[in-house]
């Protein structure tokens, strides 16, 4: 699980809130960030007592106190690029990524590709949120749909800007996708992108295929 | 203010919408898997009165341990659930809710409030968790409410998720309701999502001439 | 240029830069100006185009002493 911060933690209590998931007995958690009193209206996982402490611990300790038969193992750093994940995700089943920045979203995509396992993939900025799943071979990856990160990200005030129970939405619905692919009940969010206005309150599911000439699946051999 | 600095950034939020969610007061109907994620997102943006109506002890009690956690200017008024049409008849009629908010989930309950409430003039949001499919609504007539999930095996593997990604959803609409700016208001029809599936559908939420509720002498 | 209300916000970081400039703002009539006082570097980079995003009227930055000085005008 990439982020601890307002998709984690969401993700985190909904896994938290269902009973039994077969399949799931842990979670590697990785974040390099400490908590902010910033974070506290939407990363509704801590509170005053945790500011200062590092985001992974505080939510390894959560999971401990309701879960113990999950073991949360709670990485400190920033990811260094696709190469770095793969080796992360050794042994793992799926990556969830809840990261907070575009560039890591492509290498997320792109270790999920390497190491052929599923990708749950949620953002969430202003009002507005999406999630996907990738399933490599089986369907669209985000480089069909996106193609690549832009060459400069951000750099505005107000691109940090976020509605927290849109962040819980996305990351409630990002839980829901790890235990539909775990216990292959229910259907996943593949080669449908799940677009939500938080503004409007409407909720979309646009229909996605893999691209031909795709430089993150199509690179692999994978396209059908 | 650096606690809610990255909502008052966003445009529509500012610092009017912050004092706006900051000043509100909401009647919570319910502390458990809808109510409580709600909650814990409501209060988080900002939201510091409530009143609280949950028949389970414990439940109302899990809630204002946790509020006392996060933030000591949030303040929770318990009230007793054995009186919830009197509290809520009250209420609705003193006009000190911003929004009463019913997350329940239980069918009885849930009629009742959605009834009470009915034509108040304070909106009502609430939500409802039947066979699978997650509903919203803003103020619906009793006559469109989607009908109770009356046998357990049909439950989605999903519930229990279910009921808390409805308290998310709940919380964003009541935020713009606060901030006067929830589309969703004025009767829209009633927002489903299909765990399962991942797909969404709507059902009326308008009530019609044919209304048994409204058909009462006054115009729907 | 003449400003009507000053903001300094040169001991803020990122998001807290733009919060305090954005409510003083909201305070203000439209066509009143705002002068700030701000940082170079990340400030410097984002709260004016941030502000430009709000269809604020933001003047070049003036350089004064080790920090800058930008025009806001409400709209």
């Amino acid at each position: 699980m990439i982020g601890a911060g307002g998709l984690g933690c969401a993700t985190v209590l909904a896994l938290l809130a269902q009973p039994k998931i077969s399949g799931l007995d842990r979670i590697i958690l990785v974040d390099p960030d400490q908590v902010e009193l910033s974070n506290l209206h939407r990363q509704v996982l801590f509170t005053m007592e945790d500011l200062g402490a590092d985001k992974v611990q505080c939510v390894a300790q959560q999971v401990e106190k309701s879960r113990a038969d999950w073991q949360v193992v709670p990485v400190v750093r920033r990811l260094q690029g696709v190469g770095d994940i793969v080796a992360m995700a050794d042994g793992c089943e799926l990556i969830v990524d809840g990261s907070d920045n575009v560039t890591t979203r492509f290498e997320a995509n792109d270790a999920a590709l390497q190491r052929s396992i599923p990708l749950v993939h949620g953002a969430a900025i202003g009002f507005r949120g999406q999630l996907m799943t990738l399933l490599p071979g089986q369907s669209a990856c985000l480089r069909c749909l996106f193609y690549g990160p832009p060459a400069t990200e951000g750099a505005s005030c107000r691109s940090d800007g976020v509605l927290g129970p849109l962040v819980g939405e996305v990351g409630w619905l990002m839980a829901m996708e790890v235990v539909k692919i775990l216990t292959q009940q229910g259907a996943p969010l593949l080669n449908r992108l799940l677009t939500i206005d938080g503004q409007k309150q409407r909720r979309h599911t646009v229909p996605l295929q893999k691209r031909a000439g795709c430089t993150g699946c199509g690179n692999l051999g994978l396209l059908a | 203010m650096h606690r809610y600095s990255r909502q008052i950034i966003l445009p529509q939020i500012g610092g009017v919408g912050q004092k706006k969610l900051q000043t509100s007061h909401l009647c919570l109907v319910g502390a458990g898997a809808v109510g409580y994620p709600f909650f814990l997102y409501g209060s988080g943006s900002g939201i510091q009165q409530w009143t609280l109506l949950e028949p389970d002890p414990s439940l109302a009690e899990r809630l204002v341990k946790e509020a006392r956690r996060r933030d000591p200017s949030i303040t929770v008024t318990v009230l007793p659930f054995a009186h919830l049409a009197d509290t809520l008849n009250s209420g609705l009629q003193t006009g000190q809710w911003s929004a009463v908010v019913e997350a329940s989930n239980d069918f009885a309950i849930h009629h009742k409030v959605v009834t009470l409430c009915h034509r108040q003039p304070t909106p009502l949001h609430t939500a409802w968790l039947s066979a699978g499919i997650g509903w919203l609504a803003c103020s619906p007539c009793p006559c469109s409410l989607p009908p109770p999930s009356t046998s357990p095996h049909r439950a989605s593997p999903f519930e229990a998720m279910g009921m808390g990604l409805i308290g998310t959803q709940l919380a964003q609409q009541v935020i713009l309701t606060i901030l006067g700016n929830n589309p969703t208001e004025k009767k829209a029809p009633w927002q489903g999502f299909q765990l399962e599936s991942g797909t969404f559908s709507t059902q009326q939420a308008n009530c019609g001439p044919e209304c048994p509720t409204c058909r009462d002498g006054s115009t729907p | 240029m003449n400003s009507d209300e000053w903001i300094d916000i040169t001991a803020e970081h990122c998001p807290m830069t733009f919060v305090r400039v954005k409510l003083k703002l909201e305070e203000m009539a439209s066509g009143q100006t705002l002068s700030v006082r701000l940082n170079p570097g990340e400030p410097l980079a984002n709260v004016p185009r941030s502000l430009q995003e709000e269809n604020y009227l933001v003047s070049p930055p003036q350089a004064s002493g080790n920090s800058f000085i930008i025009y806001v005008t409400k709209p």
